[in-house]
């Protein structure tokens, strides 16, 4: 029979004539580990591993440490039994060594359990115990465990405080897998990763660890070398993204500027918040944090957030609302464009529910041992995060959207005005829920169709506001009505032809199948109001003239925005059936920035008739 | 006696530090600008602020590895217990090879036994980490640690004295009083028969029983 003794040199049976020096691992935790588990986990790792390995039968002295109550034997021998590494061995039969009773240690000890599984002996710590447990063996009465579901099922492991709440564990684990799933992720950040996080190490987590393999009946599935993936997100122009997560301290900052977002950080595009700080008060913590994240969206030009729920203890009280949606209600206040993607260990329906009353439809649960077993599954945990963000930085513009419609309705152009057209214009573009709000909900809705509906509410608004300038009553013609004093003809001959000073050929656009007869050429526009174009007939030009005219002669737009223009005019014709050209709806793209372009030149004519107006008052005044 | 709480998770303390714990008043309680100013010191080496106490009960996660080092070498010189408690410490150890220190989870901290051992401390005048990790139970421990020596003895043969029972001033007075054990109040280098080890080994077990 090979035996050894675990014991911490308080037994009588450690002389060298019952167990050989060979035979005895004496058990010491050095200071430098804080936690009896870790201590374990170590030795089971490495040298006590080599002795159990050659054994047939183990003697542990139930007391391992300086106070006898700390039981410290029958912790280790939990952990043996749950230790994978110890192959079949962890199922040895255990004799635990020392004076007290198994019902004194059931009342005694939290882990007394144990006691009373298959494979586990008690015995007084005297010699004759020895002799009497190594005749049990020589005639096969001393079992080993049989079955380890068994075992389970009449064990049970406490946990500790943090692990209490499913939260932790899950941080402390999703980490870990990603952690070791990463090629890109090296190996001094994995070290510094699996130093701060300790869950795999704790006796609490090995029990779960073994429980959920006999639920799942799949053994969970490790990241060697060759089955690692690059955690790298592509980076993406004008994204700008932040993380807040208390729990980035515990190595997701690092993990995230030195591997995941890479791309980003080293372009100065990524951060994460680093002021959560040890003994402040949560309201003033909170406070604080805020401050910051307005900061960073109206200075810094962030656009893409990454918030975890439960950012202060607080938040764990029962019936606490989580300061995660706080903030995000705040960031949503300052900028409704900001793109958020929640990342979290909070699977509660509730806050998944709360976080869609803001809008948010990125919400990426954090891995959890329980859930996860394999490798496919914690890559689709990943892909689903990289989505998320890939997406949420594609939307990132949406900020910038906002903030430009932000700036116009601070114009409010007309918002004085006595003219009935004008005092419509500005009901119908700045009221809430008007044109320019229509624009902003219809982009931010992601409904790629929505986005042209998006362009057809700009002409909306630069349509009827030429349109204030263009006079067509007159009897001689078309007028615009340059300022309020200098008035430029245009002279009208037929139904079909329009006299203007635009000389305006029709262009061809990715989207068209082209026309006999019609070449790809942009307009070119003349300085003065002289020569005269012909219009294709049937082309929905007629507003298109109506337009760049006003533009043109009124406000001074320059030939490539109003090239530009044109060519939006005539998707925007496309889209809505106005044009009789042929084209593939297919390859008609409206992109975000065609909005933005279209606002941008919204802006210039509202800063225009808004300085006309004021020395129009002026004037009046004087 | 003074005793040091040093807490930065202020819902943590006051969620489970009642009224009574908070009003002991032989604790100090540091935390929110106290806790700022105190760790400003720790970082810079300079433990004046600690030096009036005489325990410290430190919440561990509240400093870094290298102020916990610096602490502990403070707490060494000075002999002064130290108390580390954490929420993910699976299981609480005590260690008094250099001086009394105990890492405790910080699920039994916060518990009725802070309360007791404030209180004994109060009475004693003297600081026992064991209140604090075993509640009321701390005499069991040293009464199983009493036994587990006994038995060695007997089945070692080594000569025994009473100095090598190391027996706690309040297990020696029970089991005098309670057992009429009166060998036990002769002084400490007295050697002792295997007759009265085995009379204090099944009186012991009698203690035993009586304090679950």
């Amino acid at each position: 029979m090979k035996k050894l003794l675990i014991h911490n040199q308080d037994t009588v049976i450690s002389d060298n004539h019952i167990f050989k020096i060979e035979e005895q691992f004496v058990f010491q935790i050095d200071d430098d580990f804080s936690d009896v588990d870790y201590y374990i986990t170590y030795i089971l790792d490495g040298v006590l591993k080599e002795f159990i390995l050659v054994s047939d039968i183990l003697f542990i002295r139930l007391s391992l440490s300086v106070n006898y109550l700390e039981y410290l034997g029958i912790r280790l021998a939990y952990h043996i039994r749950l230790t994978k590494g110890l192959e079949e061995k962890r199922f040895i039969p255990i004799v635990l060594v020392g004076e007290e009773s198994y019902q004194f240690l059931g009342l005694t000890s939290e882990l007394s359990d144990i006691l009373f599984t298959e494979g586990i002996y008690l015995m007084r710590d005297t010699k004759e115990e020895v002799e009497r447990f190594d005749k049990l063996f020589t005639e096969g009465r001393i079992k080993s465990l049989s079955s380890e579901k068994n075992f389970l099922e009449k064990t049970r492991v406490n946990a500790p405080a943090n692990y209490s709440s499913h939260h932790s564990i899950s941080n402390e684990w999703s980490i870990i897998r990603w952690a070791e799933m990463g090629s890109n992720i090296s190996e001094m950040l994995k070290e510094d990763i699996y130093k701060k996080n300790t869950t795999s190490k704790t006796l609490y987590f090995k029990y779960l660890e073994a429980k959920h393999f006999y639920n799942n009946e799949n053994p969970r599935q490790q990241f060697s070398k060759n089955k690692r993936e690059s955690l790298l997100i592509p980076f993406i122009e004008h994204a700008k993204i932040y993380y807040v997560d208390d729990e980035a301290i515990k190595g997701w900052g690092k993990l995230f500027v030195d591997g995941i977002f890479k791309n980003f950080a080293e372009k100065g595009t990524f951060d994460y918040y680093k002021g959560f700080k040890k003994g402040e008060k949560k309201d003033l913590q909170f406070k604080k944090l805020t401050q910051e994240v307005i900061r960073l969206i109206r200075d810094e030009k962030y656009n893409v957030f990454i918030v975890d729920l439960k950012l202060f203890d607080e938040d764990f009280l029962q019936g606490a609302y989580p300061s995660g949606l706080e903030l995000i209600s705040e960031i949503v206040k300052v900028n409704p464009g900001v793109q958020i993607v929640v990342f979290t260990a909070s699977k509660k329906a509730e806050n998944i529910q709360k976080a869609r009353g803001f809008g948010i439809d990125r919400y990426v649960l954090k891995e959890s041992p329980e859930n996860v077993l394999t490798r496919a599954e914690s890559k689709d945990i990943f892909i689903k995060f990289s989505t998320a963000v890939t997406d949420a930085c594609n939307y990132s513009v949406l900020t910038d959207v906002y903030s430009e419609i932000f700036s116009l309705k601070k114009i409010g152009l007309f918002l004085n005005s006595n003219d009935v057209k004008e005092k419509d214009f500005y009901e119908s573009t700045y009221k809430k829920g008007g044109l320019l709000d229509r624009i902003f909900d219809l982009l931010k809705s992601k409904d790629k169709s929505l986005i042209e509906f998006a362009l057809l509410t700009c002409f909306s608004i630069l349509d009827k506001l030429c349109l204030l300038k263009y006079d067509s009553t007159q009897d001689f013609g078309k007028v615009i009505l340059l300022n309020d004093e200098l008035f430029c003809h245009f002279r009208s001959n037929s139904a079909v032809s329009v006299s203007t000073s635009i000389i305006f050929q029709r262009g061809n656009y990715s989207y068209e199948i082209i026309k006999d007869g019609l070449t790809n050429v942009s307009a070119t526009f003349s300085n003065t109001l002289q020569s005269r174009s012909k219009p294709q007939p049937g082309s929905g030009t007629g507003g298109l003239i109506m337009l760049l005219a006003v533009l043109k002669y009124r406000y001074n737009t320059d030939d490539t925005k109003l090239n530009k223009v044109m060519e939006m005019k005539f998707l925007r014709n496309c889209l809505a059936g106005h044009d009789l050209g042929k084209v593939d709806r297919s390859a008609i793209k409206v992109k975000i920035t065609d909005i933005q372009f279209l606002l941008s030149v919204f802006k210039e004519i509202a800063d225009i008739e808004n300085i006309f107006s004021i020395s129009k008052k002026s004037a009046s005044a004087k | 006696m003074k005793i040091a709480l040093i807490e930065d998770r202020i819902s943590r303390l006051n969620q489970f530090a009642d009224q009574e714990i908070k009003k002991s008043p032989i604790l100090d309680i540091i935390s929110e600008e106290k806790f700022t100013i105190l760790l400003s010191k720790i970082v810079s080496k300079d433990y004046s602020n600690l030096d009036k106490y005489n325990c410290l009960l430190f919440h561990r996660s509240a400093l870094e590895n290298k102020e916990r080092q610096s602490l502990s070498e403070y707490c060494n010189v000075n002999n002064k217990p130290l108390v580390f408690f954490s929420g993910s410490i699976s299981s609480s150890n005590y260690r008094d090879k250099e001086f009394p220190f105990l890492y405790i989870n910080s699920k039994d901290f916060y518990s009725e036994n802070l309360l007791t051992f404030l209180k004994q401390c109060e009475i004693d005048d003297e600081v026992n980490l064991l209140i604090l990790q075993f509640g009321y139970r701390w005499k069991l421990n040293q009464l199983l640690k009493l036994r587990n020596r006994l038995n060695l003895n007997l089945n070692t043969g080594k000569i025994s004295r009473i100095r090598n029972f190391e027996l706690v001033q309040s297990v020696r007075e029970d089991l005098k009083n309670r057992y009429n054990l009166r060998w036990l109040d002769q002084p400490d280098l007295t050697e002792v028969s295997i007759e009265n080890i085995l009379e204090l080994k099944s009186k012991l077990n009698l203690l035993i029983n009586d304090s679950l």
